[in-house]
């Protein structure tokens, strides 16, 4: 499900949201990327021995899936795979003191906190990921999750919003929401857009009017208005945001 | 007046996202008369360009909380990697005090911007901005600069310090500048003390400029204890890791280079040119990199000391708090605790560093 995030009532401030502009703009795609992220969160994960992560754990598979390079420290040598190019690999020691480089991982990673490169392996044998990450192997990472850890892709199709959010802002379900658009709904108004120093005339192009939402009935309506009191509209029908969403001229 | 704290991420927070907990500054994360303070956490990577323009609040702070915070490498702590970036990673146009500290900042390929950056602070009304101990990498076309102050006005001015920045690129055809840090205003900035390495044209085909570290010639700028190195072009346009111009208004000094450019205003002076990039970091290697600083680093001992002032400039990127500790400054983001100067150096300033550091310092960083 993608969901569209609106502002309830107007700011004063010229240049802030105003009613029915859209604030967030979660595609399923992001949501699932960041419930599989919470899940598979190295940083809460169990520790071996090493203070590192195991070889065969859960973020040790999602980053395979997803990280540009792994890095592997063999008998005095350092190797990038990149797992982007069929592991294509170079010998990268002389760019690495990797005395130092382990010192400081085991320094941050290995002692109590939510913080630190993730380490994999053993200290003698250690392995680390970097790079750029991709996502094209999301349903991969799912799959993992779903056979090893139990916790159904299905179940994390919405965003986590907080209590907070759910009292502040309204949330629609919709469907067919492109990264693309998600984007573009998201991006202020700019006196000139080619200008070098951005000057932001309205928060928001794109917004959602009150009429556009004939889906919602006026009581229910009035509830989201009452910023005090959590209301989720998620479970709707999802719209089209092209039928709702207008851009501001 | 009251500060005002509140968490950010995905695990049972306050707010989810960042550009939800500035929607609400107005109101329930902030409110007039009050500081507001966001914390993020390392729940999930934060996938957004939150626009930070709210004026609600007395000040803004966009931080991460203890004991979340990246560790001076890619991947370590709260961050934010934008898949999308129509303009800037993160953009502030406040007319109040803003800060973003603590963050690790980075963005997937975009069109080939001529604005804007990884952080960039625009000053057109503002009050004081600050960016410090920030780390910004691998932002390729979609933003001009890893950091960026820029704007016409502002009351107070900017400061960027303590950052480590890498890998800030073109790869496209452009005859568009790239810029590690960027303060292109007539108002006054300082820059101190951060880590550039890496800032490039790929494309053989461009005629853009590569700069590390470019300050704009003013009175009231400041521009001392940066590294920049590495900066490289592949196409006509050149290649410096400080802007080549010796500056005649802003104060620059203290500098460090991989070319001759360190940036020196002939009084301040002390700068070193012509280092070798390799014998500074623990890591160059793409993917992998640590510009903490190594033994025998050449910026080890050779920074002026900035005292307290503008508030915060002594806390290196780990955190350590240089002022407190009788510290010899070191050029650059980091402090190298218990470091090894360069040959011919008697290293007095780190040997007091060592001693007043801490205990886990002493046992996992200096004996390996």
């Amino acid at each position: 499900m993608d969901e569209l995030v609106c502002k309830i009532g107007d700011t004063p401030q010229k240049d802030g949201y105003k009613d029915g502009d859209i604030i967030e703009a979660f595609t399923e795609k992001r949501t699932l990327v960041s419930h599989a992220e919470t899940i598979l969160n190295p940083w809460d994960a169990d520790k071996n021995d090493s203070g590192f992560l195991d070889i065969n754990s859960h973020s040790h598979k999602m980053y395979s899936k997803t990280k540009q390079y792994r890095f592997e420290y063999v008998v005095d040598k350092v190797f990038r795979y990149n797992q982007f190019e069929n592991d294509k690999q170079e010998d990268v020691t002389s760019q690495i003191d990797i005395k130092k480089f382990i010192a400081r991982r085991i320094f941050t990673f290995c002692r109590p906190g939510r913080n630190g490169l993730p380490m994999f392996g053993t200290r003698i044998l250690p392995v680390w990921f970097g790079g750029k990450t991709n996502w094209d192997k999301l349903d991969d990472v799912w799959n993992d999750i779903e056979t090893h850890v139990g916790k159904l892709k299905e179940d994390h199709k919405k965003w986590g919003l907080t209590s907070n959010e759910l009292k502040l802002f309204m949330a629609l379900p919709c469907t067919g929401l492109t990264e693309e658009k998600a984007a573009a709904y998201k991006e202020p108004m700019y006196q000139d857009p080619s200008a070098e120093n951005l000057v932001i005339t309205k928060k928001r192009k794109h917004s959602i009017p009150r009429d556009n939402l004939p889906l919602i009935s006026a009581p229910t309506y009035d509830s989201v208005l009452d910023v005090s009191v959590e209301v989720d509209l998620r479970k709707h029908t999802p719209y089209n945001p092209t039928d709702i969403v207008v851009e501001k001229k | 007046m009251a500060l005002i704290t509140k968490s950010i991420g995905t695990t049972a927070r306050d707010y989810s996202t960042i550009t939800l907990w500035e929607a609400a500054l107005g109101g329930a994360a902030g409110g007039a008369g009050n500081d507001a303070l966001g914390e993020c956490y390392n729940d999930s990577v934060f996938d957004e360009n939150p626009v930070i323009n709210d004026t609600t609040p007395d000040s803004i702070t966009l931080s991460v909380a203890s004991g979340e915070r990246h560790d001076g490498t890619a991947g370590s702590g709260a961050r934010i990697n934008s898949s999308t970036v129509p303009t800037s990673v993160i953009y502030g146009t406040s007319t109040k005090e803003t800060i973003v500290e603590w963050l690790e900042v980075t963005a997937a390929s975009g069109t080939d911007s001529l604005s804007s950056g990884g952080i960039a602070f625009s000053v057109s009304v503002g009050e004081t901005f600050t960016a410090r101990y920030n780390l910004v990498h691998d932002i390729d076309d979609a933003c001009a600069s890893g950091i960026a102050i820029q704007g016409a006005d502002a009351t107070n001015g900017a400061n960027v310090f303590d950052n480590i920045v890498y890998r800030i690129r073109r790869t496209v055809n452009s005859s568009r500048d790239k810029f590690g840090i960027r303060a292109q205003t007539a108002r006054p900035v300082g820059v101190y003390n951060n880590t550039v390495y890496g800032v490039a044209h790929t494309n053989a085909l461009a005629s853009g400029n590569a700069t590390g570290i470019y300050v704009s010639d003013n009175a009231g700028k400041d521009n001392r204890n940066n590294i920049a190195m590495g900066t490289t072009v592949a196409g006509s346009g050149a290649a410096n890791d400080f802007d080549p111009t010796s500056p005649s208004n802003t104060t620059a000094g203290y500098n460090m280079s991989s070319d001759a450019t360190a940036s020196d205003d002939g009084v301040t002076d002390n700068v070193l040119i012509n280092k070798t990039s390799s014998d500074q970091f623990v890591s160059i290697a793409v993917g992998s990199e640590d510009l903490h600083l190594k033994n025998y680093s050449d910026a080890i001992d050779t920074a002026t000391d900035l005292g307290t002032t503008p508030s915060g400039v002594e806390i290196d990127i780990n955190g350590r708090d240089r002022d407190a500790q009788g510290d010899t400054w070191d050029i650059g983001a980091h402090e190298k605790v218990g470091g090894v100067p360069p040959s011919g150096g008697d290293g007095a300033g780190s040997r007091v560093a060592s001693r007043a550091g801490s205990r886990f310092d002493n046992r996992f960083l200096e004996r390996v």
